[in-house]
């Protein structure tokens, strides 16, 4: 697999969390009882951003040195551009220049700059990073590479309503107000669900092979591009899959699964069918659909779509879902704090 | 620790966040694809609180950061408290390390309570004494 990823040149990446941003957008100004914090989440903070040295001599380099806090995306401008949340880097400006540290989080987007002088040239204008993206990269076919680490940082959102087949009603899920949901028991959470969780997720593509390694639950996917089923497939969590190109999208259908998942509120057959379509609408960006069907328990195919950025300034973390999960019952039973 | 939220019930509110930021965590609490490991419903959502605190262990371990810390609730007496945060490597993504956060740590935290009562909750931000405020939860 890492040679995979090597050849394929995109190694690393990703995070962020669902759903929030078109509520974000309603959020109320600062609280004034809560000095520090603001009502849509912690702030950026960049904590340090400065140059060493501050002036240098013609073809001389410095290094840029930085922290930032509570950011989902850190660039530099005009260069090195994206960047970690830490880091150095040394820049070799040829007339004094200004770069600017921008940082993007939940709370908005802050910025600081440092000028480096360049002895004997004159200031240029300052500048950020460049919006234009490189052009989708393609495989050894001609095809696109949707290699890379990608974050569904709006989410992965239902699209319409459920309709439940006829007699559907006992693959209702039955929750309690206090439910603490499937995942409590870190089990595979299934797909399209994998995508949705405030995780990213891998791909590594070639163009024989299509993985997608998901940070939660560390659970991954390998689909044959241009393979078939098996006539059996031992019923799984995360199902059987393989991949086939339409167009310049690749189509992931996936069979095979067990029947102990949920989607959309609902429980379904071992006759659930998933059919992932990913297109790289532009380097940074793929658009994600998973259609849903399951004829025992949805009258009318499901439709879930979203888009996943690309974070090549991250990497997959270590989940290990079992580490210390907590025995919540017990935990939430305590005894009441003493007045 | 008090001085600047009211209270309502048991659990202090902050007043000034409205009903938007508590609107938007009930929504995200009932949106299951939202939820890692296990969804916030043992947690009251309406009401976002402040605590002051020290800490008194910290467990930098999946599926959730958990933090042990003495504090007294706004008309309640000072308890051990358990906070629960997001994954470490949501916390990473964020700018935290695993030792950001010792035992010995005066903090201050916002976040929401067991419906219970108990003294359990789960942090949305903690400011430490040099004004440094970390989120710590990717529903904010």
């Amino acid at each position: 697999m890492s040679a995979v990823r090597g050849a394929l040149g995109l190694a690393l990446a990703v995070v962020g969390a669902l759903v929030l941003s078109a509520v974000r957008a309603q959020a109320p100004p600062s609280p004034s009882g809560f000095p520090g914090a603001a009502p849509r989440g912690a702030p950026a903070l960049i904590r340090e951003f400065k140059a060493e040295p501050l002036g240098v001599e013609p073809g001389q380099a410095a290094t840029l040195h930085w922290e930032v806090l509570n950011a989902y995306t850190v660039s530099i401008g005009p260069d090195p551009g994206r960047v970690a949340l830490r880091g150095t880097g040394r820049v070799t400006p040829a007339a004094t220049t200004t770069y600017t540290l921008t940082a993007t989080g939940a709370g908005g987007e802050v910025s600081r700059a440092v000028t480096v002088t360049v002895r004997g040239t004159t200031a240029a204008a300052p500048t950020t990073v460049s919006k234009r993206e490189p052009p989708v990269p393609k495989l050894a076919d001609g095809k696109p590479d949707l290699s890379g680490l990608y974050m569904a940082e709006k989410g992965v959102r239902l699209l319409g309503a459920v309709q439940p087949a006829p007699g559907a009603e006992k693959f209702r899920v039955e929750t309690r107000a206090d439910d603490l949901g499937t995942g409590i028991q870190c089990l595979p959470p299934g797909v399209p669900a994998a995508a949705m969780l405030p995780f990213p997720l891998e791909i590594v593509h070639t163009p024989q092979t299509f993985v997608v390694m998901y940070e939660a639950y560390h659970q991954f996917r390998i689909a044959p591009v241009g393979g078939e089923h098996a006539e059996y497939m031992a019923p799984a969590y995360m199902g059987h899959s393989v991949a086939r190109w339409d167009g310049d999208t690749l189509v992931v259908d996936v069979r095979g699964f067990n029947a102990k998942t949920v989607i959309a509120g609902y429980r379904h057959t071992e006759d659930l069918r998933v059919v992932e379509r990913y297109r790289r609408t532009a380097f940074g960006t793929i658009a994600y659909e998973a259609t849903v069907t399951d004829p025992h328990v949805f009258a009318a195919p499901l439709k879930f779509a979203g888009t996943l950025e690309l974070h090549p300034e991250w990497e997959i973390g270590e989940y290990v879902c079992t580490e210390n999960n907590q025995d919540y019952d017990t935990l939430f039973e305590a005894k009441p704090a003493p007045k | 620790m008090k001085g600047n939220v009211s209270t309502r019930g048991r659990t202090p509110r902050i007043s000034a966040l409205g009903p938007a930021l508590c609107l938007l965590l009930a929504v995200l609490g009932s949106v299951p694809s939202a939820s890692a490991h296990h969804s916030w419903a043992r947690y009251d959502s309406d009401h976002v609180f402040t605590i002051e605190g020290t800490l008194t262990s910290v467990d930098f371990s999946n599926p959730h950061v958990v933090m042990h810390f003495t504090g007294a609730a706004d008309g309640e007496a000072s308890t051990e408290w358990t906070m629960e945060m997001d994954p470490p490597t949501l916390l990473v993504r964020f700018g935290l390390k695993h030792d950001t956060f010792a035992a010995g740590m005066k903090v201050k935290i916002t976040g929401v309570r067991a419906r219970t009562g108990v003294p359990v909750m789960r942090a949305l931000t903690i400011e430490t004494q040099d004004g440094t405020v970390y989120r710590v939860s990717s529903r904010i």
